[in-house]
């Protein structure tokens, strides 16, 4: 026992002496050991083991809070700036919402670390269906298959995680075709709702969107994510057969990865974890192990990534308008689409021109033309009522199969023809269908497009049907399409009344007008 | 202790004579075995930490530092390159100076806060004269400012779009350069005008090789409210399409009538850098930068012994836009720095390398200097210059238009 204690002694000594000199040499150096607190956007869990490195050789480390990039933009928004630092995908999310909470401060230090792009990982057989006429592959493509039931995807919660809100932006902006960044006229749920069709299965975050990928892989077609994300996933051996990436021919959202500066007492650790990231053999070894883009237009390029990535789609900068997609996406989400009833009329003078017109519009409603974000999308729900005098043909759709489209293609190809015309009584027709509709489970929201090119000359009067549905049903909209010589005053007069309105078309603009209003309401 | 002595093998191997054991007993503590046990292991170590603790202070002590360095700090948007450069830092650190740069817009630059900032170097007059007037606001010492070199504002872009633009009749290449010309005049007015007409490449291209872009035909830039860059390109297109204007009223209509041009790329670009890497068309078709940003790209080029960068070209604007950098000490030693750039040759050199025309009176500075790098000068042919609105009305104009939240 005394012999043990005395060698305790020297050992005490020895790792005093120890600790002494390790102390020397702390302050010696200028590195010391420093610890960041960073929200972090959850797919830089990949970043680990360079951290790890990053604080051996700096001395700093990165305690990383991983949150979904939307997520973690609100959290930072609050003001309540409980982290050192923030890494993020992107800080676009972050920046609409300072502007939405009308923030005057300075901006937090920002320095971009590296890139990725939004991108589509398709099977190889999708890839073949989509590349079939060899061309590029746009988001119109993509939300095409979608609504047609041809395409499975799964793709993060565009409320939670910024793939998941870039790629809903994306097909928004190359839906709206205008070519700029979205306005907020620019944003209607019909189009983004054939896509969304499509979208199996959602996460909050990246990790967990790629385990629940991996897990359905063989009822999926496609994952929406960052390239890096796809890339790394193909590296991982958790799929049988890689996934081919696709880069959408009408724009992609690329992502800078800025590390932003939120306590400015950590500016001098700050400046060390940005200088060694930014440095070419970091940026070298982040291509390798992550494949993000450098930064460094000087650092080669592995072979998989000097494909290039797309053009870029312009990304909205009004809270509103993302406010707005997000509200559709949810309704989207929530609720049945629509149930739209076309009256559709089959009077004598519609006979030639007019019907030719109105055959095109529904064909391509049902997807025979180019590609497009409006089309009858699976399980939407539609009736189609000619009628003359009266009423002379009824059909309710489900969308499912081509069959089901073939029957409506024989419908409107219909050539026979009543030599009267009883506008409101079959309005009012369509309002007790349309009654009944809404009182079923779910309670879908109805609305009416009348199509016409004459005066209603039997039958109800406007006036009757006014009366018979005062201040009709505000939740069962009227839509008259005026083709001709309609009586556009009476047609005004009573779509106004149901809360809906008289749209002119030509042959250029009745397909246009029926997207219009086969709104997400 | 005292009821067990030592334990030595040699002492109670020897018999116990009167006097020997004393000697044997009373050998030095210091040459006994058990105290060398005890006592080695953590001197050495102590050794070990003293001659750590010496060297390391040695290593300090030999880093050339004859006089102190001090550590500037300063607040700039893209001049920073000239201060991110290693050369810089050389020169800068032989009159024993560091500049540590905080890398910001330039309007953001000139309107935060400037505790502990030497100097300040926005790239542009007007950021400038939201400084100059903010200093004499808050009634701060004055001191020299300095004018060391000018940019122009280009509109930079690919050989593709270029081309496109060439063929729509917008464009057209400087003078005598060969097969892929760098640089290319612009008619800035047209240009616009396909803004209004929401002409798409795709549209201007017409079935001709071009680039599939479905979007519509602009210039992207960095954010008005926060940088210079933003600002001119706002300054200069409210220029084209109206001239400069003097009253309140005029800003207004022209706020209207321009920002759907500057605002229809949506989010500004924050890293505009993204232009010369490879992914840059992932996020730009034209962007506006600074002349030196691009010739400095080229440059490195062919420092680096590889060849120009043939994809990247630049658009001037027919109507053209200076911007002169300035460079506003606020401390004594921020005007030690400054009074370098005039003392220094080797400074405005460097500045001349990193593609900056500097202002010393030896024109044709950089055009020599390009040329003898095998890089082609720029011919542009500018018919008209930007006057620029009077500072609180362009002020107002960035803000209409921006919609800038806080600085600005």
């Amino acid at each position: 026992m005394p012999g043990r204690r005395m060698m305790r002694g020297p050992v005490r000594l020895a790792v005093l002496w120890v600790a002494v000199a390790v102390l020397a040499a702390c302050v010696a150096t200028p590195r010391e050991a420093v610890t960041l607190r960073v929200l972090a956007s959850s797919e830089l869990a990949d970043m680990a083991p360079l951290l790890a490195d990053l604080r051996a050789e700096t001395g700093v480390e990165l305690v990383l809070d991983l949150q979904g990039t939307v997520d973690a933009s609100s959290a930072l928004t609050s003001g309540d700036y409980r982290y050192d630092l923030a890494w993020l995908s992107s800080d676009r999310y972050f920046q609409l919402g300072l502007r939405r909470s009308g923030y005057t401060g300075p901006n937090p230090l920002r320095t971009t670390t590296m890139l990725s792009s939004v991108a589509v990982g398709v099977t190889r057989a999708t890839a073949q269906r989509l590349h079939g006429d060899g061309g590029s592959v746009s988001w119109a493509d993509l939300a095409d298959q979608a609504a047609a039931g041809e395409l499975r995807f799964a793709m993060g919660d565009s409320r939670h995680t910024g793939d998941g809100l870039a790629a809903l932006v994306g097909v928004a902006t190359a839906a709206a075709g205008t070519g700029r960044a979205l306005r907020l006229e620019d944003v209607t749920c019909d189009r983004v709702r054939g896509f969304l069709t499509g979208r199996q299965l959602t996460a909050d975050t990246s990790p967990r969107l790629i385990d629940d990928f991996v897990a359905h892989r063989g009822e999926l077609d496609a994952l929406v994510t960052y390239e890096s994300v796809l890339l790394s996933l193909n590296d991982s051996g958790r799929l049988a057969e890689p996934l081919e990436i696709i880069y959408p021919a009408d724009g992609t959202v690329q992502s800078d990865y800025p590390l932003l500066l939120f306590d400015p007492a950590k500016r001098a650790a700050y400046d060390r974890v940005v200088e060694w990231l930014r440095s070419a053999p970091v940026q070298q070894r982040i291509m390798e192990q992550t494949w993000r883009r450098s930064i460094d237009p000087d650092v080669p390029r592995p072979a998989r990534l000097q494909v290039a990535a797309g053009n870029a789609l312009y990304f909205p900068d009004e809270p509103d308008v993302i406010d707005r997609l997000l509200a559709n996406y949810d309704a989207v989400a929530a609720r049945p689409s629509a149930h739209v009833i076309f009256l559709l009329d089959f009077s004598g003078s519609m006979r030639g021109r007019r019907a030719a017109m109105l055959r095109q519009a529904f064909a391509d409603l049902a997807g025979a033309g180019d590609p497009a974000f409006v089309r009858f999308h699976q399980g939407e729900r539609f009736t189609v009522i000619r009628f003359g005098g009266r009423v002379l043909e009824e059909r309710e759709f489900t969308v499912g199969t081509s069959a089901d489209l073939a029957v409506l293609d024989d419908l409107v190809a219909t050539e026979s023809y009543d030599s009267h015309t009883a506008v409101w009584s079959t309005v009012d027709h369509a309002y007790d269908l349309a009654a009944t509709i809404t009182a079923a489970e779910g309670h879908p929201p109805v609305s009416v497009v009348l199509i016409t090119d004459g005066i209603s000359n039997t039958g109800l009067t406007a006036d009757d049907f006014l009366r018979s549905h005062p201040a009709a049903d505000p939740t069962v909209p009227l839509f008259a399409i005026r083709l001709g010589d309609a009586d556009t005053a009476e047609l005004t007069r009573v779509a106004t009344a149901t809360g809906g309105r008289i749209i002119d078309a030509d042959r250029d603009s009745l397909l246009a007008a029926l997207k219009e209003i086969r709104g997400c309401s | 202790m005292t009821s067990t002595p030592p334990v030595d093998d040699a002492n109670r191997a020897d018999g116990p004579p009167v006097e020997e054991p004393l000697f044997e007993v009373q050998r030095p503590f210091y040459l006994r075995r058990r105290f060398l046990h005890a006592f080695i292991p953590p001197f050495a170590l102590t050794v070990v930490g003293l001659v750590a603790l010496l060297v390391s202070g040695l290593l300090v002590m030999v880093e050339p530092v004859p006089a102190p360095v001090v550590t500037l700090e300063g607040k700039m948007g893209t001049n920073a390159d000239f201060f991110d450069d290693e050369q810089v830092q050389a020169i800068l650190l032989r009159h024993h100076l560091r500049v540590h740069v905080t890398n910001m817009g330039s309007i953001e630059a000139a309107t935060t806060n400037l505790d502990s900032i030497d100097f300040v170097f926005p790239s542009g007059e007007y950021a400038v004269k939201l400084l100059t007037q903010r200093l004499a606001d808050e009634g701060r010492p004055r001191f020299t400012p300095l004018r060391p070199f000018v940019s122009s504002i280009v509109l930079a872009t690919y050989r593709d779009y270029a081309k496109t633009l060439e063929e729509g009749g917008l464009a057209e290449p400087h003078p005598g350069q060969g097969v892929d010309p760098l640089y290319y005049d612009l008619d800035i007015e047209a240009f616009i005008g396909l803004f209004d007409s929401k002409t798409s490449w795709n549209q201007l291209r017409d079935g001709r090789p071009g680039p599939d872009n479905g979007n519509q035909v602009l210039a992207q830039t960095t954010d008005m409210c926060r940088s210079n860059g933003g600002a001119a390109y706002l300054a200069l297109a409210a220029f084209v399409v109206r001239g400069a204007p003097t009253t309140d009223q005029e800003v207004i209509a022209l706020a209207d009538e321009i920002a759907p041009l500057l605002r229809a790329q949506g989010e500004p670009v924050s890293n505009p850098e993204i232009y010369f890497n490879e992914e840059g068309r992932g996020k730009v078709s034209i962007i506006i930068l600074y002349e030196h940003q691009y010739l400095a790209h080229q440059l490195r080029r062919r420092l680096d012994h590889r060849e120009l960068d043939t994809d990247k070209v630049l658009l001037y604007p027919d109507v053209g836009l200076q911007t002169g950098p300035e460079f506003v000490p606020l401390t004594l030693n921020g005007q030690r720095l400054g009074e370098l750039f005039a003392t220094v040759p080797e400074l405005r050199e460097r500045a001349t390398q990193l593609g900056f025309r500097v202002l010393d009176g030896s024109d044709g500075e950089l055009a020599r200097y390009l040329t003898e790098q095998g890089v082609p000068v720029p011919d542009p042919d500018i018919e008209t210059k930007v006057t620029l609105p009077r500072t609180d009305l362009l002020t107002k104009m960035i803000k209409a238009v921006g919609e800038c939240r806080g600085v600005g």
